[in-house]
């Protein structure tokens, strides 16, 4: 008996689903929104980084590399291939240097476009507060 | 009609009709999850003519997540032989790319392209529901720039030609 | 004689049957999306598939027996269309008429399950072989029912023939005088077992489309792909325009031997000649259309049964609701006879 109950409803919502707007998104022509604080590519901001490496330890799957070329120069290698898009960089740095912002659509036929290689000079300003 | 306007028409239809088959090689079922509601209405892909298909045999796109872990490798390789081509390999979510969450990890191989050749990698862990929509679609819009007239990107589409297969004997 | 080789290939015959089967495939589809609240395929998906299906590689597994495996798929497609040659379209009268061929349409379907069988017997797969045996199982299952409701309708107008019974339909359920009055009010009675009888005869087709609730014979993801998993390239394609073209020949017959098919049915036009053939079509049209819903409906608001719940509801369910269902014809031919 219960059972022909959610027939019944489920019939009536079938019934209403074929009259009605569907309620899919067109993906490639329009988008979902994001909620807030979604955790996307990291991004580097070269000129804040002072090449302390503390994200390079924290980060988990060996995304971030950094090659210290002498005391105020090194190339900051981030490869979202193997990022798991965990925020710890983020959190870790002092300085607000990594961000991971809400782009996703990364999707891509060879693995060298996941590497970003960026040239840091260290200009040793600290930030305030 | 001559030869390469069937080539053409193959070429068309096989763009507009990719059956993809998903094969876990050693995930943590995150990724399994995202692309179980790529297929929920909210993303509808019937409408590019994807269609989930249970057998690898009838699919022409293999969808992989998790890198491979070492009792997983030889069966991926022996799923992939047996698949009828023309065939595809997407790898789905960042431990299929490269090593992701896992790694370092001794029993894993980190990445599908270690095993097999791979069209298409989705990084993310996991990745969107759309980004995985848009990194399949994105190897259609590949496929569908192929040069029909140079003979290597033709193999790629094509197996007018080819007579069919036996596969070998399965050995364990 | 052009016109009887413009029969055979063109309308009502192969190209007509190919176009209503594509067709049948799309509106499933698109209305099992839609009652889903999902967009569905655009109205070419069945030919892209067909497409690339036909020009795919074909594999054969180790020790499988590849002669069988590419024959199969080619009986089950020449005996569809050959069904569908019976099927009454814009005339009470099919391409293919003779008497009792109803019963030789049945004979026909009951051909799918066994090169199912076979099918998955010579793909050495215990996937195959286990979709093989439910494929077999449901099938002997729902013979007998679908067999039985035709049977009763054979009985309630007197013929063993699709033609006659299309045609005559109407005239046996309400028998009218001249002036197109209804002789007997005891035939509205007829509605009751009519009712039953179309029930089981939907759900046996239901059963003979592997379609949910009676899927198991092909349950994706459970039985990988049951009898068909190891075909590959031209034999898959072979399959799948099978099972639309089957799609079209079941929703057909549903439509000639319970709906009336082309019949106007209670309303008396007089037309003449070609005309009688376009309202005709469009009234087969129709039916089959609401037919086509009925299914979808069906398929989509059903989970997958079990096996052996499948076995038991057809057995202990539909096959005693199409024996009541014949009772009650006779019941009603012994007192209005
Ligand atoms: S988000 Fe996590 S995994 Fe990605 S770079 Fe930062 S620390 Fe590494
Ligand atoms: S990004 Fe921040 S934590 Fe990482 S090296 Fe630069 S300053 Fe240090
Ligand atoms: S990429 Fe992340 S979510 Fe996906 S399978 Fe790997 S670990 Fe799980």
């Amino acid at each position: 008996m219960t059972s022909l109950i959610g027939y019944l409803s489920a019939s009536k919502q079938a019934l209403k689903n074929l009259f009605s707007k569907p309620v899919t998104v067109m993906f490639p022509a329009e988008h979902v929104s994001l909620p807030k604080g979604y955790r996307g590519t990291p991004v580097l901001i070269p000129e804040k980084c002072t090449l302390c490496m503390k994200c390079e330890r924290v980060c988990p799957t060996g995304a971030i590399l950094i090659e210290k070329l002498d005391k105020k120069n090194g190339y900051f290698t981030i490869d979202i291939g193997k990022c798991c898009y965990c925020q710890e960089c983020e959190k870790a740095c002092n300085f607000d240097a990594i961000h991971l912002i809400d782009k996703w659509l990364t999707a891509s036929d060879n693995k060298e476009d996941f590497v970003t290689k960026h040239f840091v000079q260290r200009n040793g300003k600290k930030k305030e507060e | 009609m001559s030869d390469q306007q069937l080539l053409e028409i193959v070429k068309n239809a096989l763009i507009k009709s990719p059956w993809v088959s998903h094969l876990n090689c050693g995930s943590c079922n995150g990724c399994d999850i995202e692309i179980l509601a790529v297929l929920t209405p909210r993303y509808d892909v019937e409408r590019f003519g994807i269609k989930l298909k249970g057998s690898p045999r009838h699919a022409d796109v293999l969808l992989c997540t998790g890198s491979v872990t070492r009792s997983m490798a030889p069966r991926l390789k022996r799923i992939y032989n047996q698949m009828a081509d023309p065939k595809f390999v997407v790898a789905v979510g960042s431990c299929a790319t490269n090593w992701g969450v896992f790694h370092n990890c001794y029993n894993t191989l980190g990445g599908i392209d270690k095993v097999v050749p791979v069209a298409m990698y989705i990084p993310g862990c996991p990745p969107r529901p759309e980004a995985i929509v848009f990194g399949v679609y994105k190897l259609l819009l590949k496929l569908a720039s192929l040069d029909l007239e140079k003979q290597e990107e033709k193999d790629s589409v094509s197996n007018l030609t080819q007579e069919p297969i036996r596969s070998e004997e399965v050995t364990t | 004689m052009i016109i009887e080789i413009v029969k055979i290939f063109v309308f009502p015959g192969i190209a007509f049957i190919l176009f209503m089967a594509f067709f049948s495939s799309w509106m499933v589809r698109k209305i099992v999306a839609r009652m889903e609240n999902r967009v569905g395929p655009p109205f070419l998906q069945p030919y892209y598939d067909m497409g690339k299906l036909l020009a795919k590689q074909r594999v054969y597994p180790h020790e499988s027996i590849a002669s069988i495996m590419h024959l199969m798929p080619m009986i089950q497609l020449g005996v569809a269309i050959l069904i569908a040659l019976f099927m009454p379209v814009y005339s009470p009268k099919g391409i293919l008429s003779f008497d009792g061929d109803v019963y030789f349409i049945l004979f026909l379907i009951s051909i799918h399950g066994a090169t199912a069988y076979f099918v998955g017997w010579a793909s050495r797969n215990p996937y195959t072989i286990s979709g093989a045996g439910r494929a077999v199982m449901t099938e002997i299952s729902l013979e007998i029912p679908l067999a039985v409701s035709i049977a009763s309708m054979g009985i309630m107008t007197k013929s063993i023939r699709i033609s006659e019974m299309t045609e005559k339909l109407g005239i046996s359920m309400f028998p009218r005088t001249e002036t197109g009055e209804i002789v007997n009010k005891l035939t509205w009675l007829y509605l009751i077992p009519w009712t039953i009888l179309i029930i089981v005869a939907i759900y046996s087709a239901i059963g003979a489309l592997e379609l949910s609730p009676f899927s198991a014979p092909h349950a994706e993801t459970e039985i990988v792909h049951g009898w068909s998993t190891e075909l590959t390239g031209a034999d898959l394609a072979m399959t799948e325009m099978a099972d639309m073209v089957n799609l079209f020949n079941l929703s057909a017959l549903i439509t000639a031997i319970f709906l009336g098919g082309p019949r106007t049915g209670l309303i008396i036009l007089n037309l003449i000649e070609p005309w009688t053939y376009v309202i005709g079509f469009l009234f087969f049209l129709m039916k089959f259309l609401l037919v086509m819903f009925i299914l979808s409906y069906i398929y989509v608001l059903s989970g997958r049964l079990r096996i052996d719940q499948i076995i038991s509801a057809l057995w202990s369910y539909f096959l005693p609701l199409s024996l009541i269902g014949m009772l009650l014809v006779l019941i009603l031919e012994t007192i209005g006879g």
